[in-house]
């Protein structure tokens, strides 16, 4: 007899042959999550109160008022064409620091990357490769990754500030920066994403008699070619923020700017810096969309037969 | 061709993968190898192939003596001339075919030349890739993605690409474990020409037993790390194949050892 499917049945026939199995015991409850979970929204409370977290100063009669008048002051933009002109100048000096420093970043990157990689085989044990190249590449290893870790720690602010010393105030110093903390985020980024490569892919390359330099180029690199660019464009996108906070103290362009008719109460000139800033950032992104996306739609299109074989992904 | 005497593998973890294996495999034979999982199969293939180095004894691989392998030229020459063919994770997903099947030449290639490999292919190795891909029944394509291959398909640019190696031995570690029956018979129809018609030495590790007593001359039984059978298909028959399945039969012999001849 056919029953129909129902909340505590499947709607077979012969349903009552399923029913002769026991439940397995369920997992039981530890109490202790409870704990942890408490201990969590405590400390995430207690980190709100101690930072002077309040909802009330938005719902104060005078703040309100306050905003009011300084949105009066800031809206409308200022919009003078000769001023747009020269905000449009700036943005475009913002955007040269993020792209030179990015670049130059990814440069001086790569190669630490490559020595900051913990190659994994026995072929790559101090038996099979002899104490004195073993040792080398070791020193190398912890050298790189030294370099990568102090390069990292320290922010774009601090490096700009050293850099002064060196080429005074200017874009250069805001380049400077950039590409020391670039080189570090991007050396460490970069290696982690080769180590992360399938051995057994690494493995299979090596059986021909590749070198370790043959497996990076047609192992490493075509395996991680989306994640090494979807990662060097965020980072782009990031030292476009970057740059312009590094206009606050020295490196010149959109930040600059903003901070000094900040400083003179100019706050519609600020507005059309903010506008200027704003568009830039949406530029960046859509720029880095058009890549990522033609670099990963690249395995739907269909390739044609061509006589020059790029990487598949740059066939369309 | 090979010759293994007394090897043992240990493992840093304390697991024996072989325990005292000797064998000789002359040029020209095709072997099956069996066994159940954690027989030693593919530590012995992984150690012909210098992935892994031996705790004792003395395995030579294409005339050239183990000692040398810590010299990274001799370990690089000695790859060039064995090429393996895993059960998968044989491509690079985002190579072409053509790409794949020249990895085969990287133990005689410069990075440079390995490099180039990515934007520009000269013609003489473009022809040389496309027969590889024409005897295994890819020619057409050439140019596709490996990862719009499917299994059985990345597995023959894998045998072509031992092909374009030119390779002296060459592994399979269990080539069609992942693939249909019908594949799995081209795959391995695949191997018997490279070692009928190029006369290259054909290690096979396989499961699937009736495959092994099919296509290989010569059958080697692994059972804990040790050698239990090695011989003709023929002498498998004193068992019972009422399995096709390798490890019953590993176990078979294990329980009739004594009524056969062991090398």
């Amino acid at each position: 007899m056919r029953t129909l499917p129902s909340d505590n049945n499947l709607g077979l026939e012969n349903q009552n042959n399923l029913d002769n199995f026991s439940l397995p015991p369920r997992r039981s409850f530890r109490y202790s999550n409870l704990f942890v979970f408490g201990a969590i929204i405590f400390f995430i409370w207690l980190s709100a109160h101690n930072s002077g977290v309040s909802i009330e100063p938005f719902f104060d009669a005078r703040n309100l008022k306050l905003a009011g008048n300084f949105l009066n002051t800031v809206l409308p933009p200022y919009l003078e064409p000769d001023y747009v002109w020269h905000v449009a100048d700036l943005a475009a000096q913002t955007f040269y620091i993020a792209v030179a420093g990015t670049a130059l970043g990814l440069v001086f990157a790569f190669p630490l990357s490559l020595a900051a990689i913990k190659l994994r085989g026995e072929e790559m044990q101090r038996a099979a490769q002899g104490t004195p190249r073993w040792l080398f590449r070791w020193v190398l290893y912890y050298i790189s990754r030294a370099i990568l870790n102090v390069t990292r720690a320290v922010p774009e602010l601090v490096w700009a500030l050293f850099a002064i010393l060196f080429v005074g105030l200017g874009p250069f110093t805001g380049v400077i920066a950039l590409v020391l903390h670039t080189t570090g985020i991007l050396g460490k980024l970069y290696a982690e994403i080769f180590e992360a490569v399938d051995q057994r892919l690494v493995e299979t390359v090596r059986s021909t008699g590749a070198r370790e330099s043959q497996v990076l180029w047609l192992a490493r690199v075509p395996l991680t070619l989306p994640a090494l660019v979807t990662n060097t464009l965020f980072r782009w996108e990031d030292n476009m923020r970057a740059a312009t906070v590094l206009g606050f103290v020295a490196a010149g362009g959109l930040g600059n700017e903003l901070v000094n008719q900040m400083k003179i109460y100019q706050y519609s000139k600020v507005a059309t810096n903010v506008i200027a800033l704003l568009i830039l950032v949406t530029l960046v992104d859509l720029l880095g969309q058009f890549v990522r996306g033609r670099l990963l739609d690249a395995r739907h299109v269909r390739s044609g037969k061509r006589r020059f074989v790029l990487f598949s992904w740059l066939r369309q | 061709m090979i010759e293994a005497v007394e090897l043992r593998k240990v493992y840093p973890n304390g697991t024996v993968g072989l325990d005292g294996l000797t064998v000789k495999i002359g040029p020209g034979e095709m072997v099956g190898v069996l066994g159940r999982s954690g027989a030693g199969k593919t530590t012995f293939f992984r150690l012909l192939n210098g992935s892994i180095r031996p705790s004792s004894g003395q395995l030579t691989v294409l005339e050239q003596p183990l000692e040398l392998r810590t010299d990274r030229q001799a370990l690089r020459q000695m790859r060039s001339g064995v090429a393996v063919v895993y059960q998968s994770n044989n491509v690079i997903p985002s190579l072409s075919a053509l790409q794949n099947v020249l990895l085969g030449r990287l133990g005689r290639v410069s990075t440079f030349h390995a490099l180039r490999s990515l934007v520009f292919v000269p013609e003489n190795e473009r022809v040389l890739a496309a027969q590889a891909l024409n005897l295994v029944g890819l020619a057409d394509k050439l140019y596709t993605r490996a990862d719009e291959l499917s299994g059985g398909q990345q597995q023959r640019v894998a045998v072509a690409r031992a092909v374009v190696q030119r390779a002296r031995l060459v592994l399979g570690d269990e080539p069609i474990a992942s693939v249909d029956v019908k594949t799995a018979g081209l795959i391995l129809d695949l191997f018997k020409k490279l070692n009928e018609e190029m006369g290259v030495t054909v290690l096979l590790n396989l499961h699937q037993v009736d495959f092994a007593l099919r296509y290989c001359r010569r059958l080697l039984v692994l059972s804990q790390g040790k050698l239990v059978y090695d011989g003709a298909p023929d002498g498998m028959k004193d068992f019972q194949l009422y399995a096709d399945d390798a490890e019953e039969i590993a176990d078979e012999v294990e329980q009739q050892n004594a009524n056969i001849t062991i090398r």
